[in-house]
């Protein structure tokens, strides 16, 4: 299989996660557990193959950015890295779907917040984790208001 | 003041309802937005990139606050209604669409508003004037539902006052940001360079700015009721006269927005 290929067939299976996160219902607990557990462990065993079969015959390195861009110019590197963010970002949106469900976040609220997690990753986390600060904070601030009383 | 349980949750829920859910979330883009203004200071058509989705980022939280606020004064059988739950879904899916598309496009240093300058920006725009008439229809629909909560329990200032401000306010910004979606551009003229502007909201004081009509349309839908709290505060029964009072404050406010929309159309 050639690095096009690998790059395609890992792409596409992370997309099928995010699908899956995004749209299907959460009520099957095996659905569940193929992004938030299954495809990025997939992705994982992709991503250790690559490193140990091509990361140490690349130059460049991460001690220095132009060190990071030689490395990247390699073929495989740079598919390793993508698969990579692949693997963590999934994983990462996987999280954040359980802990959303969790405190009572919409699904409407968490599907761009999902979708801003995969296509920019720790912006759609801080997102989430900002909000899940908000929504802890403002239910106890609701309630100590006086927000018990009748309408 | 003690606010309703129903302001913040829905009816047997522990947790925020979407009102306040997509508030937050519109905050947290918020936060970062202002982060963004305050150390970015690029240009984009004559005020700082960052500078709109902001100013649309507090309008749509306002938008969702003052719905949350009044769908609390619903009898809790039209509230936890079909109807009400998927205006509600429209509405937030709506408000977030506009301001994720907003602040998209200041991150291209593109325009968002009357942009058709690829397909992709075309169908988005078009979207966004979709998105903008579920946001008004949203805000009209709860007005008819106050207003029949009102004719089955009258005596409430608060309750009159919300549905004729929601229900006016949503009709006079439909005509306002339809006939404004419908120019290729904002129509403000090359000398207007020279016209005295606002400070913060960036209006042209020539008499040509549609937006301080569309503004003030869209702002009776919490000046209004604001008002009618104002007066249930005072205990004032909406007996005949204070009926009357409201409703030609209401009269008057919508006059001057026209007589603003008028002058702009006409003085292009």
């Amino acid at each position: 299989m050639s690095f096009e290929q690998l790059f395609s067939s890992a792409s596409t299976l992370a997309m099928l996660g995010w699908i899956i996160l995004i749209f299907l219902p959460r009520r099957w607990s095996g659905l569940n557990l193929l992004p938030a557990l299954l495809i990025p462990l997939i992705l994982s065993l992709l991503y250790s193959f690559l490193i140990a079969r091509y990361f140490f015959s690349a130059e460049g390195g991460f001690d220095s950015l132009a060190n990071v861009q030689q490395l990247f110019t390699y073929p495989a590197a740079a598919l390793a890295g993508w698969v990579h963010y692949l693997a963590f970002d999934l994983f990462v949106g996987g999280v954040v779907a359980k802990q959303a469900d969790k405190i009572g976040l919409s699904r409407l609220i968490q599907a761009p917040i999902l979708v801003l997690t995969f296509m920019f990753g720790p912006f759609g986390y801080l997102l989430f984790m900002l909000i899940k600060i908000g929504m802890v904070r403002f239910k106890s601030v609701a309630i100590d208001s006086g927000a018990g009383g009748t309408s | 003041m003690k606010l309703a349980r129903t302001v913040f949750h829905d009816d047997q829920q522990q947790h925020l309802n979407l009102w306040w859910q997509g508030s937050l979330f519109l905050a947290v883009f918020l936060a970062i937005n202002m982060l963004l203004y305050g150390v970015d200071q690029r240009v984009l058509a004559d005020e700082l990139l960052w500078a709109k989705p902001v100013k649309f980022e507090i309008s749509v939280i306002i938008h969702f606050i003052t719905l949350a606020v009044l769908a609390s004064l619903l009898n809790p059988a039209r509230r936890s209604g079909r109807a009400w739950k998927t205006m509600t879904y429209g509405v937030v899916a709506a408000g977030i669409f506009e301001v994720m598309y907003i602040f998209l496009q200041a991150a291209r240093v593109r325009e968002s508003h009357f942009n058709i300058s690829t397909v992709v920006e075309s169908v988005m725009y078009g979207l966004m004037g979709i998105g903008a008439v579920i946001l008004v229809l949203g805000s009209f629909f709860l007005g008819c539902l106050l207003f029949q909560e009102y004719r089955t329990k009258r005596n409430q200032p608060l309750l009159f006052a919300s549905a004729i401000g929601l229900m006016i306010g949503s009709i006079l910004t439909l005509i306002i940001a339809g006939y404004l979606s419908s120019q290729t551009d904002n129509g403000i003229t090359e000398n207007a360079s020279e016209a005295l502007r606002v400070p913060v909201f960036g209006w042209y004081l020539n008499g040509q700015d549609l937006r301080i009509p569309h503004f003030f349309a869209t702002h009776m839908m919490q000046l209004l009721p604001l008002y009618g709290f104002w007066l249930s505060q005072k205990h004032r029964a909406v007996d005949g006269a204070c009926e009357t009072r409201l409703v030609w404050i209401t009269g008057i406010s919508a006059s001057v927005i026209l007589a603003l929309f008028v002058l702009a159309v006409f003085s292009r």
